[in-house]
């Protein structure tokens, strides 16, 4: 009997971004509706009416997010710990960074006062491969290409903030360059260190609007790494 | 050290020099003597902590500029970066004090300026941690810690230059402090090479 041939390993970074993307509209959603209604405005029937159909759409919201969710969940099941950015080599690498990547985006966004977020974990998939791809270089180096890569086009796709906060100018650069410094730090510590990483990047925004070039994030990178 | 309020650092594998240059240990360690201060005396602060980190790196920065080669000046550098991080911790304050305990006596440092006291014992306390395991030197503070006109004075000169912090700092640690260019490591070389006892008057 013929042994059987191993499967070809899924990229599902892509799936992924499907769920997480169907999840997000479904909320943003919800949240357009119960701010957009003028329900205190309508005189009846109308706003008895308006009332139902905005029962009605956001139990279907609920219902298409919690699947949107428990997809996201069921595909979601992995290592965490980003990979030594010296060693591109090491298993799973690029899925390692991608998943790091995606949910460190998103918590240093939320802490930055993020409502909610959309972020691209086939992006940070595609910024490993085109940076990993080039010739052999620093865990700073490759931190700096990263941070290129992540941010133009960006991985954050979208951002709600919270209602009354103020937004930091590029949050979603400051956020991509807190989530490279933890990782430089230290990757066992990666979530442990991600809000300070994030308050770190937030202190320094000035500096890095200005680096943008390779060897300004480098140093920047390499100023910081053993400050997180 | 001896007689200022406590504060139980938190734990490192790492030399405490090392340590509070992570911004997550350097938080953690002041929110530690914030906590001992609120069990001590009833204080309560809130932390403001984007404040905190930009103050953080700031001081990092500045200590960087001033870093100096020879390695006979450490224990002069240690002394020095602690009162800069006073100096920065005041001039951007991150602290905000909530109400009094009932029956505070404002005659007394902690309550009479609750912020500017949190941050004068943690760098106090850093500094003694330091030194201590760095040199194994004992640290103590002078009287005029206790004196409640050198807190008013503190007080109105900080807010005035904050640069005035690193001279009372030096003042209560015992050291020969430095008003005319505090914040200058080369400064405070020169005039100990030049007169290493002279002890300059208060302001205010």
């Amino acid at each position: 009997m013929p042994s059987r041939l191993p499967l070809p390993s899924i990229d599902t970074a892509p799936i992924k971004d499907v769920a997480r993307s169907l999840r997000f509209a479904v909320e943003q959603g919800g949240r357009s509706l119960r701010k957009g209604l003028p329900l205190e405005a309508l005189p009846e029937p109308a706003a008895r009416l308006a009332d139902a159909a905005l029962t009605t759409a956001l139990r279907i919201g609920d219902s298409a997010g919690r699947g949107a969710a428990s997809l996201a969940h069921v595909l979601l099941d992995g290592d965490d710990t980003p990979p030594t950015l010296s060693h591109p080599e090491e298993a799973a690498a690029e899925a390692r960074f991608a998943v790091a990547a995606h949910d460190g985006l998103r918590a240093a966004l939320m802490r930055l006062g993020a409502e909610s977020c959309l972020v691209s974990e086939a992006a940070a998939v595609a910024a490993w491969r085109h940076v990993t791809r080039a010739a052999e270089a620093s865990d700073s180096e490759t931190a700096a290409a990263l941070y290129l890569a992540l941010t133009d086009p960006s991985a954050v796709r979208e951002v709600v903030w919270t209602e009354g906060a103020t937004p930091p100018v590029e949050a979603a650069r400051v956020a991509t360059f807190a989530v490279l410094l933890a990782m430089l730090a230290d990757p066992g510590e990666y979530q442990a260190l991600l809000p300070a990483a994030t308050d770190l990047a937030l202190a320094l925004a000035p500096d890095l609007m200005r680096a943008d070039d390779p060897a300004s994030l480098k140093t920047l990178f390499e100023d910081f790494r053993n400050h997180v | 050290m001896s007689d200022a309020p406590d504060l139980h650092l938190p734990a490192t594998s790492e030399p405490l020099r090392v340590a509070i240059r992570r911004l997550r240990w350097y938080r953690e360690a002041f929110a530690r003597q914030l906590e001992e201060l609120r069990e001590d005396y009833g204080l309560s602060f809130t932390v403001d902590d984007r404040r905190l980190a930009q103050i953080f790196v700031d001081w990092l920065r500045e200590m960087e500029v001033q870093k100096p080669s020879d390695p006979g000046q450490r224990r002069a550098y240690f002394d020095f970066v602690s009162a800069l991080m006073l100096r920065d911790l005041l001039r951007d304050m991150p602290l905000k004090a909530g109400p009094l305990p009932q029956g505070a006596d404002p005659n007394r440092a902690e309550y009479f300026w609750p912020e500017g006291f949190a941050c004068t014992v943690f760098c106090l306390n850093i500094r003694a941690a330091v030194l201590e395991q760095e040199f194994h030197a004992e640290t103590s503070l002078t009287p005029d810690f206790f004196n409640l006109r050198q807190w008013w004075s503190f007080r109105e000169n900080a807010k005035a230059d904050p640069n005035a912090a690193m001279g009372f700092f030096d003042v209560f640690t015992g050291n020969n402090p430095e008003w005319q260019m505090p914040d200058s490591f080369r400064q405070r070389l020169n005039r100990a090479l030049a007169a290493p006892d002279r002890r300059a008057g208060l302001t205010g």
